[in-house]
């Protein structure tokens, strides 16, 4: 039975936090589905238009609204929700506010239609301008639905602050994707343009996980479960092999809230410490269950954030609960698993790249608390502190001592940096060594339509090679930076490199780095003493230090406090 | 006196009359004579004239050879045959005319080409005939080297599910009815030839599969014969027959798939699109077949929707199975040119990537969970491993779409090959090296080595340098800033480089041919793989959507009850919004088999109709489907007769069609059929209607055996009563609240019958002028306040329902004749006057009794 609506007495509505409710398309979204799952639906679906700006259509089959109280639910201060301001402190529904429903109709053309069950027709009612226009009966099935249409098309000085479409769409798969993971017991259906999302709503969270980001990485998520005093931490944690450039992969539920804690954050990232090189993030997906009078959800206008009671002993928990599961984890390679990284959902790949904080619903409020928001570019920026080698382990990795810590680098990764920013540098003068007499390669098919692409991108690193009829090419001179290899092998290892180089967008930093990848030392090559300085050396005088041209990490630590800590020293 | 080539082409002209004749002359393929006219006006090329002969000109019309498929594609569609001449030998080593002859004729069942087939629709070439009163049934598909056959008398339903595009009959055999596509006769052939025909082919254990069953015999020599006269090298791809189940699938015939709107057809959304998430081309395929042939067998059902309960259920499988079978290509037609000897090179790796995939996805089958259609297929699916094998070790990892440069095989496979690629390599790098040599011997710095496709290889210098240009340097041509020079010693080594190529290409063609040799022997064991993808596939797709859209998994019942709760149409779902479909509930049990359905037009009494169906045929083909619970008894027929074509123009025929529907349901109707009957009567008069539509009602209610499940929909509101005198009958009604002037549809099915018929209120939301609308609710009025006056449709019918009261002890002479009407053996024209004449003897009011 759908819930009766009322309007909140004047001091109740007086204590509710309550400011810009909606910024943007993704704020819709949010409040929208919050309603759907307060209703209990079981099913919702989120279809957008323009990335939401001109159309987004949500539906849920929840216990709709009466016909009669459609025209109240957009007052302000009208729910269902709550009554006293004494069931403020004990809430247990997303929405308790009254304010979602007439602020998204003051900002934009809203349809809604509604039928509850036992309600043998529907209604459906327009508004614009928060201005109730008619109201009709329609057939339609239980649950509601909302669709909003044009939003602060009439607000022009608000409008002016939406991104492009596809960014806010982003935003909103981003938030869909987080409410999919909070509520795997329900099915979300999402589409944006070619965008789609399913999940099937069985309840399982690795299921919902899968479908976000993908199978093979919902298959190697693992799994967090810890009961203390009536709170409950649960989720998955994704092994350390699964990482990122920043936190957005870390997302955090309390009772089925999504919140920005930057304390729950930092004891997540905390637990993974040693396990990933630093300016990298792990995925977790983390769901708190804590008794209601022990959290205070009226304390931010987008509900983004809640007041803990003891915050310290659910921090300390969450950092337990996610230790435990990464010890129960198989013994897996410190770095990216390139394998699995050329997998990754075009979703997930997207937010790897795409999403470095700065368009996050949440970011204003970061900044506005003056708290760090780490950007990719600065922590890879960070400069190397100074290292004595040590020795090479397993002939592909540099161990070195740090001031705090041991570190290790990938050979080839370290030097493929070097390789590819001396490159770039290189091109404003290009040198080119030419070679003592042309020499005829052959290349298979798609390797020669690769050279018409790139012909003058090889002309500017100092290549020059041209087409010799047949499947063959001529090669008369190559960059000195390719190395010492023969010129066939060097054309070879640069074809298959840069035929298989999906990662770098521009054209033509794919040819850098391809040429930087295959002219790098490689794994399993035994370097002197003096080799790995030098190596140390030229690493400390790039932009990015810290990452290969693709992106993989060139260095890990250990710190000194993490071995003593194994040796029992603490 | 005309030309050589003319009389050469006279002469197989002549032999193919019936064909367009698509003649090779070097590289186009031109057409003559009335041929050429109308294959200018038909793809809308170029009509000239040739002279052949002295005084004589030929209208002729000829398109590229590499364009040469699309084209017959088109020619075909249009209902032509082309016969496809070629060359049969290399012009430039034939002193004089070059021998040609047909290599095939290509027609509407056997056209193979990518260019003409829709990715998810086989053309079927099918054989009806009898022997002995047995009906022998054989269908292929050419494209992909599939052959059924077929021995039970369901000939009308089996063309139906394959609607394939051309048909061979014996000679003076007439068309089956519905069937309307190309129709071959053929010469009869005798049972002892065909025999040997068959075993010729498929071998003597075929004659054991058919276990001597003449009519199938015959019928598989017949298509043998009409493809050795066609199309002979496909017989390569025709490695094994098999028998259709016919005894166990589910009848549904070609209208009422249509209908349901089961298969896409031009603008309309169909339940296969709805369906299909399919990742393969033979997924595709196979889901077609899936959805025209349901099953009634409980065992093999129930392995099917436990497979795709196993895919719902395991999500993180799924998910990796798809995306596994989204790099398989068309395996089945590949397969099928690998048998016809038309496989490419990118083919070749298209089968490779298959067969890699078929490895991959076995251990993901082998679970002990792994339900038993998918985990039987691991042993076909391990056959991959050998054919992979050799693949990946002669292929090389990209090879090009056509042979003109080789670079097809791998590298260390064929030491000869070896050795001619070193000797290309050799010459290659001699002619590069020529650069320093002369630029050493002629001083110029920047003398270049060069290569064009015309020239072939030059030295190149620059303007300014032309000075120094020594004078065994023979100019070839003048560019802009330079010239290009060959010289004796360039020209010999690029002769022994051309030689070397030559060489190469063709031992690579020896080795290729072998392969596909290799290949062609395992040919069923291909076969076998790529159909094992495809039931993968499918039971994927219908797992996918399922969980997109919210199906449940149907309980099949023994019994003759069923169960909808909340059921949905799925296609109809899919176009509307989000979650606004009005579910409803169904129910039939022992006592309860007829449901007289009322409601005015555009309430959505046919959809509720066609959802039931739906929800029956999509339990039946494997799929979940759209209810929140449902249970569903075996049915062995949907039977629908829809006013699917309210042809006022076509007035009368539009009747007869819905008489010859209903008579047939009424015929071949069994208590475990689905009877769906929409508006019957209604392309008559009133009267007429009402009284055929109960006729009908009672006659299905009587049937001996048992009622079949019957939903009759009817804006006729007087046959509610009806429903109420017939025990197993019962009626409900599409409920409408009324606002006064408007009324709201609630698309609810309830019980009870409907009130009224609210046709004015729907004319006003079809938007018929207000001025109409208007004068109708007056003259409405005026009719429901002058009841006795004059007389109202239900007051009328009320004395026709009494006669009928008389009727019903026993059969009339109407119902008698009606049955004693042997539909197969009339004829349209005996039907209609038979129809005409029973419908004179009910409104002319003759004794009937």
């Amino acid at each position: 039975m759908s819930p009766e609506i009322h309007l909140l007495d004047r001091d109740v509505a007086a204590r509710i936090a309550a400011g810009e409710v909606i910024e943007r398309p993704a704020s819709v979204v949010r409040e929208v589905i919050d309603n759907s799952i307060d209703a209990g639906a079981s099913r919702i679906s989120i279809i957008l238009e323009a990335g939401g700006l001109s159309e987004i259509r949500i539906t849920d089959n929840g216990s709709g609204i009466k016909s009669d109280q459609i025209e109240l639910a957009f007052h302000r201060h009208a729910t269902s929700k709550i009554a006293t301001s004494n069931d403020l402190r004990t809430i247990q529904t997303l929405g308790f506010r009254g304010e979602a429903l007439p602020a998204i109709a003051a900002a934009a053309e809203v349809e809604i239609i509604s039928c509850t069950t036992g309600q043998s027709v529907g209604v459906s009612a327009h508004f614009a301008g928060g201005e109730l226009l008619d109201t009709a009966k329609v057939p339609t099935a239980e649950g509601t639905t909302l669709v909003v249409r044009n939003l602060f098309e009439h607000l022009p000085a608000r409008k002016k602050f939406l991104g492009s479409a596809s960014a806010e769409g982003r935003q909103i798969t981003s938030l869909v994707s987080h409410y999919a993971l909070a509520y795997p017991g329900i099915a979300f259906s999402f589409k944006n343009g070619r965008r789609e999302i399913h999940t099937s709503g069985d309840g399982a969270l690795r299921h919902a996980f899968s479908s976000v980001y993908g199978a093979d990485d919902g298959e190697n998520m693992l799994q967090i479960s810890l009961q203390e005093g009536g709170v409950d931490v649960a989720g998955l944690a994704g092994p350390s092999s699964m990482n990122r450039a920043n936190r957005s992969g870390i997302s955090i539920f309390i009772n089925g809230r999504w919140v920005q804690s930057p304390r729950l954050r930092f004891a997540v990232a905390e637990a993974y410490q040693s396990q990933l090189p630093r300016g990298r993030f792990p995925v977790v997906m983390l769901k708190l269950s804590i008794p209601s009078e022990e959290v205070d959800v009226n304390v931010h206008p987008a509900k983004a954030e809640v007041r803990l009671r003891d915050e310290r002993e659910i921090t300390s928990m969450v950092f337990r609960a996610l230790q435990n599961a990464l010890d129960s984890a198989p013994p897996s390679p410190f770095f990216l698993d390139r394998s699995k990284d050329m997998n990754v959902n075009p979703l997930l790949r997207e937010r790897l790249t795409a999403e470095d904080g700065k368009n996050s619903v949440f970011s204003q409020l970061e900044t506005k608390e003056g708290l760090p928001v780490q950007s990719n570019r600065i922590s890879q920026r960070e400069l190397l502190p100074w290292l004595r080698v040590i020795g090479q382990l397993a002939t592909t990795y540099i161990l070195t001592e740090g001031p705090d810590a041991l570190y290790l680098l990938d050979q080839h990764a370290a030097h493929e940096r070097v390789r590819y920013e001396s490159l770039l540098k290189s091109t404003k003068s290009p040198s080119s060594q030419a070679l003592f007499e042309p020499v005829v390669v052959n290349l298979p098919a798609e390797h020669l339509e690769i050279l018409d692409e790139h012909k003058d991108n090889f002309k500017l690193l100092g290549f020059d090679i041209e087409s010799f009829g047949g499947n063959a090419c001529i090669v008369r001179a190559l960059p000195p930076e390719t190395g010492r290899l023969d010129t066939v092998t060097i054309i070879h290892n640069l074809f298959e490199k840069l035929s298989g180089e999906q990662r770098l967008s521009d054209p033509f930093d794919r040819v850098v780095a391809s040429v930087a990848c295959h002219s790098s030392v490689r794994a399993g090559k035994k370097l002197s003493m003096s080799e790995m300085e030098r190596l140390i050396e030229d690493l400390h005088k790039t932009d990015f230090p810290r990452t290969c041209p693709h992106g993989r990490p060139t260095l890990m630590q250990i710190e000194i406090e993490k071995i003593e800590r194994q040796f029992l020293r603490r | 006196m005309s030309t050589p080539i003319r009389q050469q082409y006279l002469a197989l002209k002549e032999k193919h009359r019936d064909s367009i004749l698509f003649f090779r002359l070097g590289d186009f393929y031109e057409t003559f004579d009335e041929d050429a006219e109308l294959v200018s006006n038909a793809l809308g090329i170029v009509l000239t004239s040739k002279p052949m002969g002295k005084g004589i000109r030929v209208p002729l019309a000829g398109v590229p050879f590499h364009s040469m498929e699309t084209h017959v594609g088109k020619l075909v569609e249009l209902g032509h045959k082309v016969a496809i001449c070629e060359q049969m030998a290399d012009p430039s080593s034939v002193k004089g005319l070059v021998p040609r002859d047909v290599v095939r004729i290509v027609t509407a069942g056997t056209i193979t080409n990518e260019a003409a087939l829709l990715r998810d629709r086989p053309s079927y070439l099918a054989v009806l005939l009898e022997r002995d009163s047995n009906v022998g049934f054989v269908v292929a598909d050419i494209a992909t080297g599939d052959v059924r056959f077929s021995e039970i008398d369901q000939a009308a339903l089996e063309i139906s599910s394959f609607n394939p595009a051309e048909l061979l009959v014996e000679e003076e055999s007439i068309a089956p009815p519905g069937f309307d596509s190309v129709l071959v006769p053929r010469p009869v052939i005798h049972f002892a030839v065909a025999q040997k025909i068959v075993a010729k082919q498929f071998g003597e254990i075929a004659l054991e599969i058919i276990s001597a069953n003449q009519a199938v015999t015959v019928a598989l020599g017949q298509l043998i014969q009409y493809l050795e006269e066609v199309y002979p090298a496909s017989l390569g791809a025709l490695q094994r027959i098999r028998p259709l189940a016919s005894d166990t699938i589910l009848g549904i015939d070609r209208r009422t798939l249509t209908n349901l709107d089961v298969l896409p057809s031009e603008n309309k959304h169909s339940l296969y699109a709805v369906l299909n998430k399919t990742s393969t081309a033979m997924g595709a395929r196979l889901l077609r077949q899936w959805l025209t042939r349901p099953l009634r067998d409980a065992k093999l059902l129930a392995e099917r929707h436990d497979s795709v309960e196993w895919a719902f259920n395991n999500q993180i499988k799924r998910a990796q199975l798809i995306s596994l079978l989204k790099q398989v290509d068309d395996l089945a037609r590949i397969c099928g040119r690998v048998g016809a000897g038309a496989v490419s090179p990118k083919d070749l790796s298209s089968l490779r990537k298959g067969l890699l995939v078929a490895c991959k996805v076995v251990p993901h089958l082998e679970e002990p969970l792994s339900p038993k259609l998918l985990s039987n297929l691991v042993s076909v699916l391990n056959d991959a491993n050998i054919p992979l094998s050799k693949l990946e070790k002669i292929l090389i990892t990209d090879p090009p779409s056509n042979f003109d440069e080789g670079g097809v095989i791998a590298d260390g496979y064929d030491s000869e090959l070896d050795a001619l690629r070193f000797d290309v390599k050799e010459a290659r790098g001699f002619l590069a090296n020529l650069e320093v040599k002369e630029q050493e011997r002629t001083g110029i710095k920047n003398l270049k080595v060069g290569q064009n496709k015309i020239y072939g290889y030059y030295l190149e210098v620059s303007a300014s340098n032309i000075n120094k240009v020594p004078k065994d340097f023979q100019r070839r041509q003048t560019l802009v800033g330079g010239e290009r020079y060959v010289t004796e010693e360039l020209k010999l080594h690029e002769a022994r480089l051309i030689t070397a190529l030559d060489r190469l290409v063709s031992r690579e063609k020896e080795i290729f041919e072998k392969l596909v040799v290799f290949l062609k022997d395992s040919l069923e064991d291909l076969q076998g793989i790529s159909e094992a993808l495809a039931t993968i596939d499918v039971v994927l797709s219908l797992a996918e959507i399922a969980v997109i859209k919210g199906y449940v998994r149907p309980v099949c019942i023994e019994g003759t009850e069923l169960m909808i709760e909340r059921g949905r149409h799925p296609v109809v779902e899919d176009i509307q919004p989000v979650g606004s479909f009005v579910s409803n509930d169904c129910f039939f049990v022992e006592k309860k088999r007829i449901l007289v359905l009322t409601g005015p037009n555009m309430s959505g009494k046919s959809t509720y109709l066609r959802q039931v169906a739906l929800i029956v045929l999509m339990a039946q083909m494997g799929s979940f489907v759209p209810a929140e619970h449902a249970e569903l008894p075996f049915v062995d027929r949907i039977f629908t007769r829809i006013g699917a074509q309210d042809d006022l123009a076509a007035g009368q025929s539009t009747f007869m069609v819905e008489m010859l529907e209903t008579a047939q349901i009424l015929h071949q109707a069994t208590s475990r059929s689905l009877v769906i009957l929409d508006e019957v009567g209604r392309g008559t008069s009133t009267f007429d209607g009402l009284a055929i539509a109960h006729a009908v009602l009672e006659s299905l209610h009587e049937h001996p055996g048992g009622a079949p499940i019957t939903l009759f929909a009817t804006h006729y509101h007087e046959l509610t009563t009806v429903a109420d005198s017939l025990a197993n009958a019962e009626n409900a009604h599409v409920t409408v609240q009324d606002e006064g002037q408007e009324i709201v549809f609630e698309h609810r099915i309830s019980p009870g019958p409907s009130d009224r018929s609210y046709g004015v209120h729907v004319a006003k939301l079809a938007g018929l002028p207000n001025e109409v609308i208007a004068r109708a609710e007056i003259l409405l009025s005026q009719l429901e306040s002058l009841p006795k006056k004059i007389p109202v449709q239900s007051e009328l019918f009320r004395s026709e329902l009494e006669k009928f009261e008389l009727l019903r002890t026993k059969d009339s002479h109407l119902e008698q004749e009606l049955n004693s009407l042997d539909i197969n053996l009339l004829t349209p024209l005996e039907a209609l006057n038979k129809l005409s004449e029973l419908q004179k003897k009910v409104s002319d009011g003759e004794p009937r009794i």
